[in-house]
Formats: structure tokens, C-alpha cells, sequence
């Protein structure tokens, strides 16, 4: 061989060792093929050290996790441990996310994220808890340590789960800091206060009083007498009448203005820049962007039937969180036994415990309340100084750093500033910033025999406050437990009153408009085995008017499934398992029924080609319900669509605020209702209606062909639950879908005009339903415990959750056991 | 010395270094006991060595993995699957050819 084609070899060989640098991941021994090894799982003894006794660990037909502990250390590190095994790289990314240090994984791409959750103090909050918890319970302190030592056991195993290969990132080493700060994350997502005033300040700003609390009334219409409390917001004996004060006269004040807020309206319009900078710098937290939205769409279900409305004679309880749908999901099915603990549910990945589940003769679930544990501030400044009184104070300055860059965030007496333009700023007051024993609250809630135990447990709650459904064997009810800062307010009438949040914006330099404390744990809004028979908290407003401690930061939901859930326990007294599964897989839409009528009467009698005729008698046949074959649901759908983007949306487009989520449909019932002829409605609803159905009938017929018994809901409602890291060949679907955006068994989707809708990404994460007193737990979620794609585990529990089917908790099948040791 | 011997010696070494780290690269140790054929026949075997090598490592998978696996990562680098499945072998093939030519060549000219 000659030397030149030696030489040529050798340059051919550069080229293709530089090209083979991106394929070693595709090495079929070490690389992601690896990751098939780990797709089944097989009983064996395992090592792992820390542990004092034996631990064995249980995985039955459904994919719940059932760990049998000697004590509680081992318990807590055989969970961690089991948690990382399943979950390792969704927990890591999340705490990285939520510790403002993803680019460290992905580079550029994570820097507005990181920036937000250092803005927000996430980091700094953590390291509080962190600290707090180590110095005043120690005993806590040290399981959530025993966990964190499972969770490294794992990783030192030297398994790398798939997507760790694919990001080319190592895990890194887990310490209760990262439960902490993920705790934080998950606080921040189901927080009001934050991001609805500030849109709320931009709709006011845009279009006056008059406008706002006609669009957006302090209780969505139709919703004063569906209050999770029951009657007119009296809790414990102590109303607002108590007081002195009329609610009636306090619910017609002007909650936005200056007399309530300290800042003059006019002054309040020119800070529309400052407002879309602090909703800029804080909106973009990388996997739920749902979490920004005035009034948002993550909601919740549950309810309690009390023993006297049970036809068993033992109360109920059903809950369906609603979040973001991941794959793997955010819960992790799982049954804790030691010693101290007998508790079946559904733990957080990355969190010791269990969040939402049952003792055996306890059960729980959660709901998000919707008032405000936040406020936003605005804060006059100077240099490094902010106002305060009659006083300049200087500013405590944080440092961090993302990518080796240097970044400050600027501390007020109220909070971390989110946004500064010249001499203003924009503060937010988060109850997160102080340390609150929120796991302790969990493991007692994990440990609990009764009623008054979990009521007890519940004093630990801070944040976020959460409508905490309770069931135990012979009582049921609800507390919302946690913080709700008060504000001192007086009113026009000089009357004082401490109220919660604010509809917009605070003067921070007002020294009346600081927190004073927070309400009082009695008073918390909270009724047990209530005369009615039962409650519900579907996100409706917690209690009336009448309440000692006016919610004026409640941005609550519309009401819808409240009104579905209110109607059918109404309707079925002497409710029963099969009513509460039925309840529970309920896909009427409640503001439908009420609006398709006033739809149907203002396109009656006009001229009709054979399409649209079709299309009006699939309507006034609809019986309001949602399923996958539902014809009339579809045309429903898209008559509103176009109902909204003619009328409502297109107001808001010319503002420039379409970011803003749009107004309820109870709204516009009500607007029908009483101003059939609103500017919002387009200045007549008939005509509205009737061109909105004419567009809806041409625009499906172009995308779904003129036979209309094929526009199936089923093809343009599709639910996709997605990857963690957002790769499609990651998640699971679309699936067509039931249900809608009020709909008890809900599959929301926004008002766009497309073919098919944005897929549902956020349903509910779990559902449970529970009656201690019969020893009866059915649960089921849409995933498995697996976050590796190859393995039966990864969805096994999803075709059941989408037949609205449940596995019943309290038997199970052996599939795989392990020996921890 | 019978040549088939350092054919044995490469298919091990191959072996260990795909079993024990992640690089395509460590195709060009491995081919070094290849100098001893002829370049044509040396690159022959390297190629063969080298692509059949980590594909039969494929054996200790079930199928259907390996399948599910490569439309997930084919989909994700918008890749056939079944390139995704050949073409570690196949660079591993590629370099070991080319390496062991390289070597052969040498080999040849220092003799001569």
C-alpha cells in the first residue's frame, strides 16, 4: 500500500471517529439500550445500605408500591429509594427547575425559567425550610434525611435512567433541599395572588370599574349560594354582620379603588409597562405554563357526603385534583406500613409521604381555594432604596448566578421586586417565604385515626391553602387550612375590616396596606357533618358574603362543576358507591345547558342550508353532555368558539391584553340576561349567535366534511399526556377525549378555532373515592409508577382511568417483591 | 503463528470495549491485531468484526424493545429505526475497517 492512501485512510478515519462522537449514545451495550434491562421488574434482594432492619417492598397488579418498614427510618429511606428507582430523573429535573438551576441541563433555554424561580425566591425559600425544619424537628428533619439517603442508595447504584442519557447529564446527588424547594414549586403553581392582580390591573386599566366588575364580579354570577361552606359564610359562630358591617355594603364597594388599594386610579393606568414587565420576568416557568392565567384553568374536584345522606350510614368522600398531565405523572401510587404509619395513596415524587390517600379509617383530597396567599405591591424607589412611610430603607440584595452570569434580585420590606422600570417597582408578599411545616402536616395526616387528628394535622399547613376535603369513619367535612395574610382595610363608612388580598395592585409604601397577620385557624372557612348532608369544592368561592374575612383576592373558578355537583347529590339523596363513581365520570357541561337554549332560540327560524339544519338538530337534541361520539357538543363548541372570537376576544385583541384568559360563560349568560344588547356581546346577542353558528357549521364542514353525523367530538377533543421534557415520542397520545372545560370529568381546552382543538393537557391527575366506615378505597390515575418508557409500568394504569374505571386499594395482586437489605 | 488467532484477540477486545465503554472510537484499538492480513483481507474483517460485533449484543434484549426503543429514538432525531438499530455497528464496522487497514498498510511497508 502506497503512503498517500495511507494517509488518505487516516483522514478518512478522523471523519468518521468525529462523526461516531454523536452516536456512542446509540452503543447497544452501555447506551440508551440499556435502558431495557431496567423495563422489567424482578423480585430480588437489594442492597441498600442505611437501613437498619430488612425492608420488603411490594409491586402488585396496579402498580402501587405497598413498603413494610420496621420503623420510620427505614420507612422514609426504603420510599426514597423505591422513588428513585421509578422516578429518579423526574424528580431531579423538577428540583432543578424549581432551584432556578435547569441550564445547567439544557443550556440557554432554562435561563428565563431559572430567572423566574430565583426572582420568585424559590431557592432562598427552600434553604429557610431547610434550616427551620433542621433546628425546630429534628425528628422530622431526620426521616425527610432517611429519604434523601434512599434516594442516593439509588443513584449509586450507577443506573442511568433513559432520560438522563438523552440530555447527557449525570444525577447529581439528592438532599432534602431538593424536597423542599420541588414542595415550593408546587406551592407556586396552585398560589393566588401573584399573577392574577396584575392582570387584573391591566384589565382595569384598559377598561374601567364599570367594565371589570361586570365582567369579572368579586363571586362569578350565578355562584352565591354554592359556597363550599355552606350558608352565608358564617364559620364557627363569627360573620361580618358580627362587625358591624353590612355585607351587602361591603360586597358594592369599589374594591379597586384608590380608598382600598392607596393608589390613584389615573396613576394606576400609566403603569401598564411595569405590569407586563413583572408578567414577562415571572412567566415562564418551563414545564406548567398554564401556571400564569388570570383566573386559571388548573381546578379540582371533591366532595363529602355526610353519614345521613350516605344510604350505608357511613360518609364518603371523592377528590380529583386537576393538574398538568405528565408522563410520568406527578404522583406516585404507593402504601406505607411501619410502625407509626398505615397510609395508601398518592405520594409526590420527590416528596417523602403521602399528599392525597387513606389510613384505615381516614381518608383526604385536595382542592385549590382560589384566594389570595399573595399580593402584588407597588413600590416607589430610589437608587437602592425603596419607600417606606415617610422613610427611604435600603433594598437587601440577593446575588446568583446562571451560566457564570451575575444576577441581583431586590428585596422591599414587602418582597422580592419582579419588575422596576425608572423609579417604580412591583413587589410580591408571598406567604411562601417563611417556612411552614407542611410535610409535618402531611405524615400526621399519614398517620391519623379520626376526624380531630386530621384537623389537628392541618394547623400545620401553611401554604398553599388548600380546601382539604375529610372523611373518617363516622365524620366528614372540610377545612381550607393554611395562611391567608389579612389587610387591614377601612371603608368609606370608617368602618375597619380585615380583609384577604386585593383585586389589584397594593401601595408598598403604605404602611396601612401591610399584612396583620393571618386568619385565625377557627375561622378558617370550615364546616363538618354539615344539616345539608354534604359539601363540595370544585374552585367555587369557599363561603359567602357573610364571611368575618371578605376574600376580595378570590379569583375563583366559574362554578360550572359546582353546579353539576350540587344538582346530582341534590337529586340522589341517600347517595351510594355506584352515584359517587357516576358523579365522578360526569361529563355534563352545566353552562351549557343553561346557555344553549338562549343559542338555539336566536338562531330558530332563520334561513338554513342542509348543513346547518343538520347541525341545529344535533343541538336541540343535545342533552349537554361531552362523550368522545357526542355530535351536538361539537357544534356547541364551535358556535361558542366563534361566539367569543366575535365578540368578547376581539374586544380584548383590540387592547392588546388577548393573553388575558377569557370571561366565563356564566358571564355571558348573564349578560343575556340582563344586557342582551352589551358591547360585549357584540351590541346583540341574537345576531351574534346566529353568525357565530353560520361560521362554526362552514368552518367544521371544511375540516370535517359537510356529513355532520361524522363530526364525532372524540376527533377534535383529544387528550395527550405529555413528556417531561416535552418530546413527543416521550408522551402518550392524543387520545380522543371526553369532556370540556366544566364538566365534572373535565378535559378543558381553550376557545381556538382549529380542527382539531389544542390537545387537553390538564384533567385530573388522580381520582379517589373513599369510605372509611366500609373499609372501601377505589383510586386510579392516569400513568403508572415507571418513568421508563419500555416497561408495562410506565402507563398501566391509563386505559382504566380513561374508562373512568377504578382499582379497588384494598386488593391487590403480588407481582414483583423485593427485599431491601 | 496462526493469524486466526489475532482475529480472536480483535473480536475480544472489540467485545470488552463495547461492553465497558460508550466509544465508537475504541474500534481503533481493537483493530490493531488485524495488521497481520493483507490490507484488503484486514479491512474485510475489521468491517465484519467491527459491524457484527455490537450487533449481536443486541441478542440480549427482547425484540420488541428494541424495536419500541429505536421508534422512539428514530422519531426523536428523525432517524428509520432501523438506522438508529445498525448504525453504531455500522460505524464501528467503518472505523475498525478503516483502522486495520491503516495498520496493515504499515505493517506492509515496514516488512518491506
Amino acid at each position: 500500500m502506497k503512503w498517500r492512501w495511507i494517509i488518505l485512510l487516516i483522514v478518512i478515519l478522523l471523519i468518521f471517529s468525529y462523526i461516531s462522537i454523536n452516536f456512542n449514545l446509540l452503543n447497544p451495550a452501555n447506551g440508551v439500550y440499556e435502558t431495557i434491562d431496567y423495563a422489567n421488574y424482578t423480585s430480588q434482594n437489594l442492597n441498600v445500605p442505611g437501613l437498619i432492619s430488612n425492608v420488603q417492598v411490594i409491586l402488585d397488579n396496579a402498580g402501587f408500591a405497598h413498603i413494610y418498614a420496621k420503623n420510620d427510618h427505614d420507612l422514609f429511606l426504603a420510599q426514597g429509594y423505591y422513588m428513585a428507582s421509578m422516578r429518579l430523573f423526574q424528580m431531579e429535573v423538577q428540583s432543578l427547575a424549581a432551584a432556578g438551576n435547569l441550564s445547567s441541563w439544557v443550556g440557554s433555554a432554562g435561563i428565563s425559567s431559572d430567572r423566574a424561580m430565583w426572582i420568585l425566591g424559590l431557592p432562598e425559600n427552600a434553604m429557610k425550610l431547610d434550616q427551620a425544619y433542621m433546628e425546630n424537628y429534628p425528628n422530622y428533619y431526620g426521616d425527610i434525611l432517611a429519604f434523601s439517603q434512599g434516594v442516593n442508595d439509588f443513584i449509586n447504584t450507577s443506573h442511568i435512567p433513559l432520560n438522563f442519557k438523552l440530555l447527557g447529564v449525570k444525577p447529581f446527588y439528592w438532599s432534602p433541599f431538593y424536597t423542599f424547594v420541588w414542595e415550593e414549586y408546587m406551592t407556586l403553581m396552585l398560589t393566588t395572588g401573584i399573577y392574577e392582580p396584575l392582570e387584573s390591573a391591566l384589565f382595569l386599566n384598559d377598561f374601567g370599574y364599570g367594565n371589570i366588575s361586570l365582567i369579572w364580579p368579586y363571586y362569578p354570577y350565578f355562584t352565591q349560594n354554592i359556597t363550599m361552606v355552606p350558608g352565608d359564610g358564617t364559620v364557627n359562630g363569627f360573620n361580618l354582620t358580627q362587625q358591624g358591617i353590612s355585607p351587602q355594603y361591603l360586597w358594592s364597594l369599589d374594591w379597586y379603588g384608590q380608598w382600598a388599594t392607596g393608589i390613584n386610579e389615573t396613576f394606576l393606568k400609566g403603569l401598564n409597562p411595569l405590569i407586563m414587565s413583572a408578567l414577562n420576568n415571572i412567566s415562564d416557568p418551563y414545564m406548567m405554563p398554564e401556571i400564569r392565567g388570570l383566573y386559571n384553568s388548573i381546578g379540582s374536584n371533591s366532595w363529602i357526603i355526610t353519614s345521613n345522606y350516605s344510604s350505608s350510614g357511613y360518609p364518603m368522600l371523592a377528590n380529583d385534583p386537576h393538574l398538568s398531565l405528565f408522563a410520568p405523572s406527578v404522583w406516585i401510587p404507593m402504601q406505607l406500613v411501619d410502625n407509626n404509619y398505615n397510609v395508601t395513596g398518592w405520594a409526590l415524587a420527590g416528596i417523602p409521604g403521602i399528599l392525597i390517600g387513606h389510613t384505615n379509617r381516614t381518608a383526604w383530597g385536595l382542592t385549590t381555594p382560589e384566594g389570595n396567599s399573595a399580593n402584588d405591591y407597588l413600590e416607589f424607589l430610589h437608587g437602592n432604596e425603596y419607600l417606606y412611610g415617610n422613610t427611604w430603607h435600603e433594598m437587601q440584595i440577593v446575588n446568583y448566578s446562571i451560566l457564570g452570569k451575575r444576577y441581583s434580585i431586590y428585596l422591599t420590606n414587602n418582597g422580592p421586586l419582579i419588575s422596576r422600570i425608572g423609579n417604580l417597582g412591583i413587589s410580591v408578599s408571598w406567604v411562601a417565604s417563611k417556612p411552614s411545616y407542611i410535610l409535618i402536616a402531611e405524615l400526621l395526616l399519614d398517620q391519623s385515626k379520626n376526624y380531630s387528628d386530621m384537623m389537628n394535622a392541618l394547623k400545620y399547613w401553611g401554604y398553599p391553602p388548600q380546601n382539604f376535603a375529610l372523611v373518617s369513619t363516622h365524620s366528614a367535612g372540610y377545612i381550607t387550612a393554611g395562611w391567608y395574610p389579612l389587610i387591614n382595610e377601612t371603608l368609606p363608612d370608617n368602618k375597619n375590616v380585615q380583609v384577604i388580598g386585593s383585586r389589584t395592585l397594593l401601595n408598598g409604601s403604605d404602611p396601612r396596606f401591610q399584612y396583620a397577620g393571618y386568619v385565625p385557624y377557627q375561622y378558617l372557612p370550615q364546616d363538618k357533618n354539615p344539616e345539608i348532608g354534604y359539601m363540595f369544592a370544585p374552585n367555587q368561592p369557599t363561603v359567602g358574603m357573610n364571611y368575618p374575612y371578605p376574600f376580595i383576592g378570590g379569583f375563583w373558578a366559574s362554578g360550572g362543576r359546582a353546579e353539576t355537583i350540587n344538582a346530582f347529590i341534590k337529586d340522589h339523596k341517600n347517595m351510594n358507591l355506584e352515584n359517587m363513581v357516576e358523579l365522578q365520570s360526569n361529563v355534563s357541561d352545566y353552562w351549557a345547558s343553561m346557555l344553549c337554549p338562549y343559542i338555539l332560540n336566536a338562531i330558530k327560524g332563520m334561513n338554513m342550508n342542509n348543513s346547518e339544519k343538520i347541525a341545529y338538530n344535533y343541538l336541540s337534541d343535545w342533552n349537554y353532555t361531552a362523550y368522545t361520539n357526542g355530535i351536538g357538543i361539537t357544534v356547541y363548541w364551535y358556535t361558542l368558539s366563534e361566539i367569543y372570537n366575535l365578540s368578547i376576544n376581539k374586544i380584548l385583541s383590540e387592547k392588546n391584553l388577548s393573553g388575558l384568559e377569557e370571561p366565563f360563560e356564566s358571564t355571558i349568560i348573564f349578560l343575556i340576561q340582563h344586557d342582551y344588547n352589551s358591547p360585549w356581546l357584540d351590541n346583540n346577542f341574537s345576531s351574534l349567535a346566529r353568525i357565530s353558528f353560520i361560521k362554526a357549521v362552514n368552518f367544521l364542514s371544511s375540516k370535517l366534511g359537510k356529513n355532520v353525523s361524522q363530526w364525532e367530538w372524540g376527533k377534535v377533543h383529544r387528550v395527550e399526556i405529555s413528556s417531561i421534557l416535552g418530546i413527543s415520542s416521550l408522551s402518550i397520545g392524543p387520545i380522543p377525549f371526553y369532556g370540556d372545560d366544566h364538566t365534572v370529568s373535565v378535559g378543558s381546552v381553550p376557545f381556538d378555532l382549529q380542527v382539531p382543538e389544542p390537545n387537553v393537557t390538564v384533567s385530573s391527575s388522580l381520582r379517589e373515592i373513599a369510605i372509611p366506615g366500609m373499609g372501601i378505597f377505589l383510586g386510579v390515575f392516569p400513568g403508572g409508577p415507571s418513568e421508563n418508557v419500555l416497561s408495562y409500568y410506565f402507563s398501566n394504569q391509563l386505559p382504566v382511568w380513561l374508562d373512568h374505571e377504578y382499582y379497588n386499594m384494598n386488593q391487590w395482586k403480588k407481582e414483583v417483591e423485593w427485599t431491601y437489605e | 503463528m496462526n493469524k486466526s488467532i489475532f482475529a480472536i484477540v480483535s473480536i475480544i477486545l472489540s467485545y470488552i470495549f463495547v461492553f465497558f465503554t460508550p466509544y465508537a472510537l475504541t474500534a481503533i484499538i481493537a483493530a490493531i491485531p488485524l495488521f497481520v492480513f493483507k490490507p484488503k483481507f484486514s479491512s474485510l474483517y475489521g468491517f465484519l468484526i467491527g459491524f457484527i460485533v455490537p450487533l449481536s449484543i443486541y441478542i440480549i434484549y427482547p425484540f420488541n424493545y428494541i424495536v419500541k426503543l429505536s421508534n422512539i429514538i428514530g422519531s426523536l432525531v428523525g432517524f428509520p429505526s432501523i438506522i438508529v438499530i445498525i448504525i453504531f455497528p455500522l460505524l464501528y464496522g467503518i472505523i475498525m475497517a478503516i483502522s486495520s487497514a491503516i495498520y496493515s498498510g504499515i505493517y506492509e511497508k515496514r516488512k518491506s
